[in-house]
């Protein structure tokens, strides 16, 4: 189906890839995976004819579909040759419902208005049947005439791969990581009616850090790293130890952390606090954050994991009891809330938690300077006083290294950073504000399996050497079975069950989805 | 680390500055007394350019309402007349009243802006145009004394130009004016420039400058970091129309009239013009942008005219004024639009 030979990309310098050789068959599905940084973006990006590789110099070597000889010039042109691609980032047009969406450009057409041209009448009811059937081949069944912008983002995410599969000229299917803004029972459904795609003779290539993923749909798996292919596998040869091996070229030790005894003092309070965000609005919550503990709230998708450090942060609005250290605090009062201690760093790094067109620096010390004295110049003249940039520098280059940032120097633009070191970057600003409360968002999502681990095991340094009290909010259960001391399960924006010690219960699988089992 | 950068705007400008300078030649027009002008055009309207830079940095847009820090300082310079101060009293009362009703003037102004984030320059258009009759009004009724600032017959209200001669007309101009052969250099001017444009640097480089700049950048994440941002955004919008308010008793003293009524009307435009020929972006501003733009705009009309004069219609100088003004707003405009559509795929 599609062969690629000695493809290379390089960027000024930096060679992002060199010389992969690669090859798909009718009908399968091929997994691509690497750690971040590795290629994999930048050789799907190639095959669909990205804007970007054209305006940094194009790429070198051979593609071939159907043993013909390609040049892929611009995304038009990918998409004629049938290859369809769903990005992490969703492209779809909330104003519109989901039929319009799915089918965009493929219009069906009045017949006795074709002589129209392109001012032909769009026949709406022929649209929305062709737009069930993608949707139901995809596994959903939705009301295709609800606008796009107010569907969950899990649906989204189906709604995009419905539009591609919907093309009946699509031949090749690519993936980005389609599975990270989805929950457990989704995917499921999602990795079946891949399958089901494939045997109807679509071929599909999958990214995706998920390695068990992976192993349980792919028929085979190509691992890049630093831009080459280090290693395929067939499926009979997949192990995933060996896989993540190959990945990262060295061992990962997977952290966890030593849980304490939680007999300690209420460090921040929620009381019955009223919740609002979206459409919904929701009241009687209530919470008790200890001090010194890592604590994490997950739940699924939607069911209000974020409302705690979004609704204090006035990032939602949140009003009610707020107890900090024994005093009320006003939710969205950033100025007081900061001074006091609270800092957020939100699971939207992009949006919400750095500057990208800055530099490494900026974004590490940016409004630290309340507790970091030294930074400033003069510290006596307050805000008015100049930055000591003398100071900053060393710190941060310090920082660079001791939190292993990989970056040119602290000049570079946090754009121009893989997702993992921008995390790191993240992390790197918290510490140097040094909170009491620090509110995590997502830490590890769209990081590679090396890159998480330490992570993880700063936020770990950080509650243990400081005794900064935690509180990580994030669907990924498993890594939070590994560093927290207790899990808030939440349902429907309640707070359904706090779990103590015992991670591994069935029962906090079952509170996930607002079951107990007493009820059962 | 700074790279100086010239864009289309400023080399089509430069190219179109060069043109004019050989023309001149043949026109016979001596260049000394052009440069001479040029000295004095470039800082008469500095100031006002400068005062652009604090509102365009915290994300508040490039001042379409100037008038309004503009009408502070004229009612600053009608105070002091009233008092009949002269020389460097008169001068220094009229900043410091100028000031302080640009603050009040600045509060006012920044409680509309922060209501309607995202359509300040279109909102400050309005807002400086409909504020000129408001002062209209009060030019014509407020109670002022002095006869020298009233209409001469009738004795109520204030003329449409009041002349400076015998206040503080020219007071910068001819401070420690050093004279090289036929160059004359307006030092004391240019040293007051310099001084505020410092001022305007120094600030830029404080936390607080540093925090105003970032929040046109990402203000979600700005308010995250525990900035108030309303807060800065008053603070730079207010700072804006003290600097306007300055820089209108600066252009009136080398003017050597105070402009009441229409007058500030098409001040704004030349002004947001000479910002973008410099460099400026639309969140982006530097005191280098200031200066580098208000020279190649102003002594692009300062030559202008006497070529246009010579080789053209007479009124052709100030078609092409005006097109060029406005043209190069469009362009910015523009320019902005693809850039961000080009971001976007």
């Amino acid at each position: 189906m599609l062969k690629v030979k000695r493809l290379s990309k390089n960027f000024n310098e930096v060679k992002a890839l060199d010389r992969v050789d690669f090859d798909l068959k009718k009908g399968e599905i091929h997994g691509i995976i690497g750690a971040n940084g590795s290629g994999k973006s930048t050789f799907v990006n190639i095959l669909f004819g990205s804007k970007y590789i054209r305006d940094t110099g194009g790429y070198e070597g051979e593609i071939f579909i159907e043993n013909k000889k390609l040049d892929i010039k611009n995304t038009h042109h990918a998409m004629k040759y049938g290859i369809g691609m769903v990005h992490q980032e969703l492209a779809l047009l909330g104003e519109l419902d989901i039929s319009s969406n799915i089918k965009i450009n493929r219009e069906n057409i009045i017949d006795k208005t074709k002589l129209l041209g392109d001012f032909a009448l769009v026949d709406r009811e022929k649209n929305e049947t062709d737009a069930k059937k993608a949707l139901s081949k995809v596994g959903v069944d939705i009301n295709p005439r609800i606008k796009v912008k107010d569907i969950s983002t899990n649906l989204k995410q189906f709604v995009e791969i419905a539009r591609e599969i919907d093309n009946d000229k699509l031949k090749i299917l690519i993936l980005d990581e389609p599975t990270s803004s989805l929950n457990i029972e989704e995917t499921k459904i999602l990795l079946s009616n891949l399958k089901e795609l494939a045997n109807t003779g679509i071929s599909i290539i999958f990214i995706s850090h998920r390695l068990e993923e992976i192993v349980d749909i792919c028929h085979r798996v190509t691992i890049f790293r630093d831009g080459r292919v280090v290693s395929r596998y067939d499926k009979e040869d997949f192990d995933i130890n060996k896989m993540a091996m190959d990945m990262i070229g060295k061992e990962i030790v997977q952290v966890s952390k030593k849980r304490k005894n939680n007999d300690k003092e209420n460090i921040l309070s929620f009381k019955n606090v009223e919740v609002s965000y979206g459409y919904g609005h929701y009241k009687n919550i209530s919470l008790d954050i200890k001090k010194g503990e890592i604590l994490g709230i997950t739940g699924l998708a939607g069911h209000g994991q974020e409302i705690f450090g979004y609704g204090l942060m006035g990032l939602y609005d949140m009003k009610g009891e707020v107890i900090f250290k024994e005093e009320k605090i006003i939710p969205g009062d950033m100025e007081r809330i900061i001074q006091e201690g609270i800092y957020l760093l939100p699971d939207e790094r992009k949006e919400l938690g750095l500057f990208l067109n800055r530099s490494v620096w900026e974004n590490l010390v940016f409004e630290s300077y309340d507790g970091q004295n030294r930074f400033l110049k003069y510290p006596a003249l307050g805000k008015l006083s100049p930055l000591n940039h003398k100071a900053i520098r060393k710190y941060s280059n310090k920082m660079v290294e001791k939190l292993n940032i990989k970056v040119k120097d602290i000049d570079q633009k946090v754009m121009d950073l893989s997702g993992g070191n921008q995390q790191k970057v993240c992390i790197g600003r918290a510490i140097t504000i040094d909170p009491e409360v620090l509110f995590v968002g997502e830490p590890t999502r769209g990081i590679d399996l090396y890159s998480k681990e330490i992570i993880l095991d700063l936020l770990l340094e950080l509650n243990e050497e400081r005794n900064t009290t935690i509180i990580i909010f994030s669907g990924e259960i498993s890594e939070l079975k590994r560093v927290c001391d207790r899990i808030v399960v939440m349902y429907r924006n309640q707070v359904f069950k706090i779990f103590d010690d015992d991670f591994e219960s069935e029962e906090l699988s079952l509170a996930l989805s607002g079951r107990s089992l007493e009820r059962v | 680390m700074k790279r100086l950068r010239l864009e289309a705007p400023q080399l089509i400008m430069i190219s179109y500055l060069v043109i004019l300078a050989v023309s001149l030649k043949y026109i016979g027009i001596p260049y000394m007394d052009m440069i001479n002008d040029s000295l004095i055009k470039w800082v008469m309207n500095g100031v006002l350019v400068l005062s652009l830079v604090p509102m365009i940095n915290v994300g508040a847009g490039r001042n379409f309402g100037l008038p309004i820090g503009i009408s502070a300082g004229l009612l600053g310079m009608c105070i002091a007349l009233e008092f009949r101060l002269e020389g460097w009293l008169g001068f220094g009362v009229s900043i410091l009243i100028g000031s302080i009703i640009a603050i009040l003037f600045g509060y006012i102004y920044s409680i509309v802006l922060n209501r309607l984030k995202g359509n300040e320059e279109i909102v400050g258009t309005f807002a400086g145009f409909s504020f000129i009759p408001i002062m209209n009004l009060f030019w014509s009724l407020a109670p002022f004394k002095n006869r020298q600032m009233l209409y001469p017959v009738g004795g109520q209200g204030l003329r449409p130009k009041i002349n400076l001669d015998g206040y503080f007309g020219g007071i910068l101009d001819n401070f420690l004016k050093i004279n090289i052969g036929s160059l004359t250099i307006p030092l004391g001017l240019i040293m007051f420039f310099f001084i505020l444009c410092f001022m305007v640097y120094l600030f830029q480089r404080t936390r607080m400058g540093i925090a105003m700049a970032c929040i046109p950048e990402n203000e979600a994440f700005a308010k995250l970091s525990g900035i108030n941002i309303d807060r800065y955004r008053r603070i730079a919008i207010i700072f804006s129309n003290i600097l306007a308010a300055i820089g209108i008793i600066v252009y009136s003293q080398s003017y050597g009239f105070i402009h009441l009524y229409d007058g500030p009307f098409m001040m704004a435009f030349p002004a947001v013009s000479a910002i973008l020929i410099g460099g400026a972006t639309k969140n982006k501003a530097t005191v280098f942008n200031v200066m580098l733009g208000t020279y190649l705009y102003q002594t692009t009309f300062l030559l202008s005219v006497p070529v246009a004069n010579a080789l053209l219609i007479p009124e052709m100088s100030e078609i092409i004024r005006m097109i060029m003004t406005n043209g190069i707003i469009l362009y910015a405009f523009l320019y902005e639009g693809v850039r961000k559509r080009n971001e976007k795929v």
